[in-house]
């Protein structure tokens, strides 16, 4: 958790440090990119908590997310239709589910007297 | 529920016009202002070419070259004027010359032609009374007229011209008039020795046609400039 | 054990990765869109478009037009440049006729001397000597000088005494006659059988006659007003 906080904010810290710019063809492909990644944290934070997570696992969920986050990307202009948007929706969904289970497992962690 | 969100949202994009905006709207804003900025540079070179242009026709018109033409034309005219090459008028006499067609036994034939030493004899002594301005039949006399015989014509400035011989010329009337009546004068020989037709009258607005020769140029003499002398 | 650590890694490089994308999408959508927003800047961009297709389509136009006005101008230019060359050379012509003008050029020289116990007046032969440079005009002559003397539209061959006068200038024999132009045309002209070379050579005058490829004739020095004769203008019929 604290890692990945840490690792958000020196992230943030190090971009405007840095000055990247990327060609702006491939803005939807960072933008898909950007959710995929964001749900895979919260997938890994996810199964950290309520089952075994291994390394193995953690890659699959990153690399499947980003996958299928640039393949909707790419398809979605192809045929001119944005079903990028069931991506969205999907992550969207998905980070909420995750994070009310996270922050149930929280609550029952350090409010148990409660 | 997630399906039907999805689905109604897919189905909205479907039909997205220009009010809708996808992920696919910031990246295409960007190319759009990509090609607006080469346009941008299309038009300054347009404008480049546009002002090399104004500049380029500046240039011609400020060449002084009517300026230079108007000037060597006045030039030439006034040359012109005192080379014979224009016609002009004034007061002089009029003389005819035609052979002696009286049977005469004490002349040969050929002394009672008029030849080409005759006019030629004439047209100087013409200019030493001070003629400004002579013609034969015609054709202006000037320093390049030949007058040569040709067969039983004259010719003069490449035309042939048959007797009478009329001869025009402008100056003081009575100082050409004595040129060629006085005793002693090659006229007056001419009419008295030879028998040849000698008529002279006075005129006070006579005129004098410029020199018509074939479109006359210099193949040979240059013009030596200051400086370059022999 | 080592998974524990490989998470916590794992962890913290994908957070730093975000980081990174994050901060760099929101750079990149900003470069793009400047200040304003969305919808905006669209339609600043299609302003912008209008704007420069109509200033596209003026400056076309006008370049156009400033072609042709060009061109035309080159035009002009150009028949300037060849009117005005073709009248400095009318110009140098009639400099040459005149005779104010030294020239020079191929030619022959011409030299009537006597023999030299013979007594030949120069003043009973004058109209030979006139009649000579007729000849000489016949074959195309452009400047002729007598003893020096150039032969102008004004000059007259007086005879004075024994002596002729020449531009008012006294001149005895020998005579050197000069003339520019054709060589074998001014010999044609001159020799021909009963031309005026035998003739002279009958009275007794020796004509000798010198080929040459570059002949000197100096100018008129002397001036000349019209007192009676004025020019006809254009208009007027003759």
């Amino acid at each position: 958790m604290i890692y990945v906080a840490i690792g958000l904010i020196l992230g943030i810290v190090a971009g405007l440090n840095l000055n990247f710019i990327y060609n702006p063809d491939y803005i939807v492909y960072i933008s898909l990119a950007i959710l995929a990644i964001l749900n895979t944290i919260i997938n890994i934070l996810h199964e950290n908590k309520t089952s075994e997570l291994t390394i193995t696992k953690s890659i699959a969920f990153l690399l499947t997310d980003l996958l299928f986050a640039l393949f909707l990307g790419f398809v979605g202009e192809q045929l001119g239709l944005p079903i990028y948007l069931a991506a969205v929706f999907a992550f969207g969904n998905n980070i909420y589910k995750k994070i009310k289970v996270i922050v149930d497992i929280y609550l029952e962690k350090y409010f148990i007297n409660k | 529920m997630l399906v039907f969100l999805t689905a109604a949202a897919i189905v909205n994009g479907a039909d997205a016009g220009i009010d809708e905006y996808t992920i696919y709207t910031i990246r295409d804003l960007n190319k759009y202002a990509h090609s607006i900025k080469e346009m941008k540079l299309l038009v300054n070179n347009m404008r480049n070419a546009v002002e090399s242009e104004k500049r380029t026709i500046a240039d011609y018109e400020s060449k002084k070259y009517l300026d230079d033409i108007i000037e060597i034309k006045s030039q030439i005219e006034q040359i012109k004027l005192y080379n014979g090459f224009t016609a002009v008028r004034g007061p002089g006499i009029m003389l005819r010359v035609s052979d002696n067609i009286n049977e005469d036994y004490d002349l040969e034939l050929m002394e009672r032609i008029v030849h080409d030493v005759d006019i030629v004899v004439l047209l100087n002594d013409l200019k030493a009374a001070g003629a400004e301005a002579i013609e034969v039949n015609g054709k202006r006399i000037i320093n390049i007229s030949e007058v040569v015989c040709a067969g039983p014509l004259i010719r003069v400035n490449g035309e042939v011209i048959p007797a009478p011989f009329v001869i025009i010329a402008i100056g003081d009337m009575d100082e050409l008039y004595d040129a060629v009546t006085e005793e002693g004068t090659y006229a007056y020989e001419l009419k008295k020795t030879y028998g040849m037709e000698v008529v002279v009258a006075q005129g006070y607005n006579l005129t004098v046609r410029e020199f018509r020769g074939i479109n006359y140029e210099t193949k040979y003499a240059e013009i030596v400039e200051e400086g370059e002398k022999k | 054990m080592k998974n524990k650590i490989w998470q916590k890694v794992m962890m913290f490089s994908i957070s730093l990765i975000l980081g990174i994308i994050l901060v760099t999408q929101m750079r990149t959508k900003s470069n793009i869109l400047g200040t304003v927003n969305l919808d905006k800047k669209a339609v600043e961009l299609n302003e912008e478009l209008a704007k420069l297709s109509i200033e596209k389509n003026r400056l076309r136009d006008e370049l156009e037009s400033l072609k042709k006005e060009s061109r035309e101008s080159e035009e002009l230019f150009k028949d300037a440049e060849e009117e005005l060359l073709k009248l400095k050379e009318e110009l140098k012509v009639q400099k040459i006729i005149s005779g104010y003008y030294d020239v020079k050029g191929p030619g022959t020289i011409i030299t009537i001397d006597a023999e030299p116990d013979t007594y030949l007046s120069l003043a009973s032969s004058h109209q030979y000597i006139l009649a000579l440079i007729s000849y000489l005009n016949n074959a195309g002559v452009e400047a002729i000088s007598i003893n020096g003397q150039r032969y102008t539209n004004y000059t007259e061959i007086v005879p004075v005494l024994e002596h002729i006068n020449v531009n008012g200038v006294a001149m005895v024999l020998p005579l050197e006659i000069k003339a520019i132009g054709d060589r074998s045309t001014i010999n044609s002209s001159l020799n021909f059988v009963g031309g005026i070379v035998s003739q002279l050579n009958e009275i007794g005058y020796i004509i000798e006659t010198e080929d040459s490829d570059e002949i000197f004739i100096p100018r008129y020095d002397g001036e000349k007003q019209f007192k009676y004769a004025l020019p006809i203008i254009r208009d007027e019929e003759i």
